[in-house]
């Protein structure tokens, strides 16, 4: 069986140049590609470049599992019981969604994880930045103020105590964390509309080391959208996009959604907005909620991982960010 | 659409005058009248007839009747997915040489019955697998953790890591690339997980050419299974416009058709680590049977 040439990723013009000159399938297009008289007559006309032609045709390589059995780094967030859930916090190369009602700790949980992707390499951080798509205004550099400070405090204090971190006394890196500093490494951009996301692309040129991308909320910008299926094309395009940057840079995405009642016979029942579609294009998903009755207590259900069974996690948020519960309280 | 070369045409002077014409496939030659082939090859009408003819023949498919196919089938033409209430239900496990379809609501357990079904047929038959994965979704700690649950040894496990070919695709082009360059491999076994996370993107447009290219894979895919492949295609499942809340396969209803046997899967309400599975389309299996199965640490295994 011959593969056609419409196939290929082509503009519509070429390929309707090509299918005029009779080519149809891509074995002819080789074929002539490897015959040296009329390659250079085809290419003269017809092609742009050649190796373009050959690097769509090539078959991929495979890798076998045990190429791909690497450990991927991953950002811890500072509460040690939503790291156990997700195995070390949220996976660079992959999306991570937080669904959540208003008030449940999703934008506090994302600028949790800004700071914390700042990590120092000795302190087993990534030492990224982060870059925080605002659909909402939820952006609060106060907010970030604080939860750095704390972040610093607590560097300080690790640093004053007995264990020995690898250069870590090192003058220069303490000189650059500050909260000035590390304020600076966040950038927040302001968007309404998915479209713009194709704006990450320069941005992350122009910032290489950027660790993490908060879309915080995603589904904000689509509420304005009338047509459900534009709305459809958009969501799946911004997910391609995403998914495209984080395999080729290497980075974590962490997408933040709204939840929705859906009416059933037996009822109501309330789960994440966006339907099917977006949750089975997410690698992780998190449902976080508040615990009624009880002040400033929180919970994480991982709704979605492959490598780990459903299970909870409990955190609560002080004014340094998202720390887990105090021990002394007993968990009922 | 074959296009014209050497063998079908006697040389390459007439092949050459044929181009020259735009005749240039297969097809474009049957239909054009003799009297007109005949100037253009500068051959007698008998040899036009005559090339018509072999060119028919050779480019068509054979008749085979049904006993010699019975007999061609032989054991091996079964492979067993090692999860006993699963090939119950299959009627005994996989047929070679055909599509299947796992389709379920998102995280239903489909990525983890594909990962234990590949483990299985790999510790059972030694065979290589390939597994296209259109998410980056494929976990290797996943993996370990089934295995080394199963008290294997480091070393039989990288051997089973080994045997595992995995395509990471993101595009749609790609997964075409992909699956013409897994003509040439020997019996494959093929999982694709998943086939709509590359064409959700395309719905919504006014042309819809996500379903050109849905189309072409899936004579890709038939084509495979003529050559003795065994597809395992996963499919998300999304819920159906009226409010019965019930389930339909993703990718539009063309694709309904493709597959020879669809394995539905459902989560039983309130036991998340349990699922349900199904058969509503399948020529070979009686339909509406259903088998309970449970993930665990073990991967999906038929205890509960």
């Amino acid at each position: 069986m011959n593969r056609p040439i419409w196939t290929l990723p082509l503009s519509k013009h070429t390929i309707n140049k090509l299918d005029k000159l009779g080519y149809k399938c891509c074995e002819d297009l080789l074929d002539s590609l490897d015959d040296p008289e009329k390659k250079s007559k085809f290419l003269r006309k017809h092609m742009e470049s050649e190796s373009e032609i050959r690097d769509m045709l090539k078959t991929p390589k495979y890798k076998t599992a045990a190429d791909l059995d690497i450990e991927r780094d991953s950002i811890a967030t500072f509460c040690k019981s939503i790291d156990e859930l997700l195995n070390g916090g949220i996976q660079v190369g992959r999306i991570t969604e937080l669904s959540g009602a208003p008030g449940s700790g999703k934008s506090q949980l994302s600028m949790q994880l800004c700071v914390s992707v700042q990590i120092p390499v000795c302190f087993e951080g990534l030492q990224g930045e982060a870059i925080y798509v605002d659909t909402n205004s939820n952006f609060s550099e106060l907010r970030l103020t604080e939860m750095i400070d704390a972040f610093l405090g607590h560097v300080s204090k690790v640093l004053s105590g007995p264990n020995d971190f690898k250069g870590a006394a090192n003058s220069e890196l303490l000189k650059s964390l500050t909260t000035a500093g590390m304020l600076s490494k966040i950038h927040r951009v302001q968007m309404n509309d998915l479209n713009q996301l194709h704006a990450l692309y320069t941005t992350l040129e122009r910032h290489p080391n950027v660790k993490l991308i908060v879309v915080d909320s995603f589904v904000m910008p689509l509420y304005q959208v009338e047509n459900s299926l534009r709305k459809n094309t958009l969501v799946h395009s911004a997910l391609d996009l995403l998914q495209t940057i984080a395999v080729e840079h290497d980075l974590a995405v962490l997408l933040t959604n709204d939840l929705t009642t859906a009416v059933t016979e037996s009822g109501t029942e309330v789960f994440p907005a966006l339907g099917e579609s977006f949750g089975h294009r997410v690698q992780y998903r998190l449902l976080l909620s508040k615990i009624p009755n009880r002040p400033n207590e929180y919970t994480a259900l991982l709704k979605k991982s492959v490598e780990h069974g459903r299970s909870a996690a409990r955190f609560t948020i002080s004014s340094d960010g998202v720390r887990d519960l105090p021990i002394e309280q007993p968990l009922q | 659409m074959i296009r014209l070369n050497v063998p079908l045409v006697p040389d390459k002077n007439v092949l050459n005058n044929l181009f020259e014409k735009n005749i240039c496939t297969v097809n474009d030659f049957l239909q054009k009248k003799t009297s007109n082939l005949q100037s253009v090859c500068n051959l007698q009408c008998k040899e036009i007839t005559k090339l018509k003819d072999t060119m028919t023949v050779k480019c068509s498919s054979p008749l085979i009747n049904g006993y010699t196919l019975y007999l061609s089938k032989t054991l091996s033409t079964f492979i067993q997915t090692g999860i006993l209430k699963l090939d119950n239900l299959l009627n005994g496990g996989l047929f070679v040489g055909n599509i299947y379809e796992l389709c379920g609501p998102s995280a239903c357990g489909k990525t983890q019955l594909c990962i234990s079904i590949l483990l299985n047929i790999i510790i059972t038959t030694k065979k290589d697998i390939v597994y296209i994965d259109t998410r980056n979704k494929f976990s290797v700690k996943r993996i370990k953790q089934v295995l080394k649950n199963k008290n294997m040894t480091n070393s039989e496990i990288n051997d089973i890591l080994k045997k595992i070919h995995v395509y990471s695709v993101i595009d749609i082009h790609n997964l075409i690339t992909c699956l013409h360059g897994l003509k040439e491999k020997l019996d494959p076994i093929i999982i694709i997980d998943s086939l709509p996370a590359l064409y959700l993107s395309f719905i919504g447009f006014y042309k819809n050419d996500g379903l050109c290219y849905i189309n072409h894979i899936s004579s890709v895919l038939k084509y495979l299974c003529n050559k003795n492949a065994t597809i395992l295609v996963t499919n998300l499942a999304v819920k159906n416009c009226d409010f019965t809340n019930d389930f339909k396969p993703a990718i539009g209803k063309y694709w309904f058709h493709i597959p020879n046997t669809r394995l539905m899967i459902t989560t039983i309400i309130n036991q998340q680590q349990q699922m349900c599975i199904n058969i509503p389309k399948s020529v070979y299996i009686p339909l509406d049977n259903k088998c309970i199965l449970s993930i665990n640490d073990y991967g999906v295994s038929s205890n509960l």
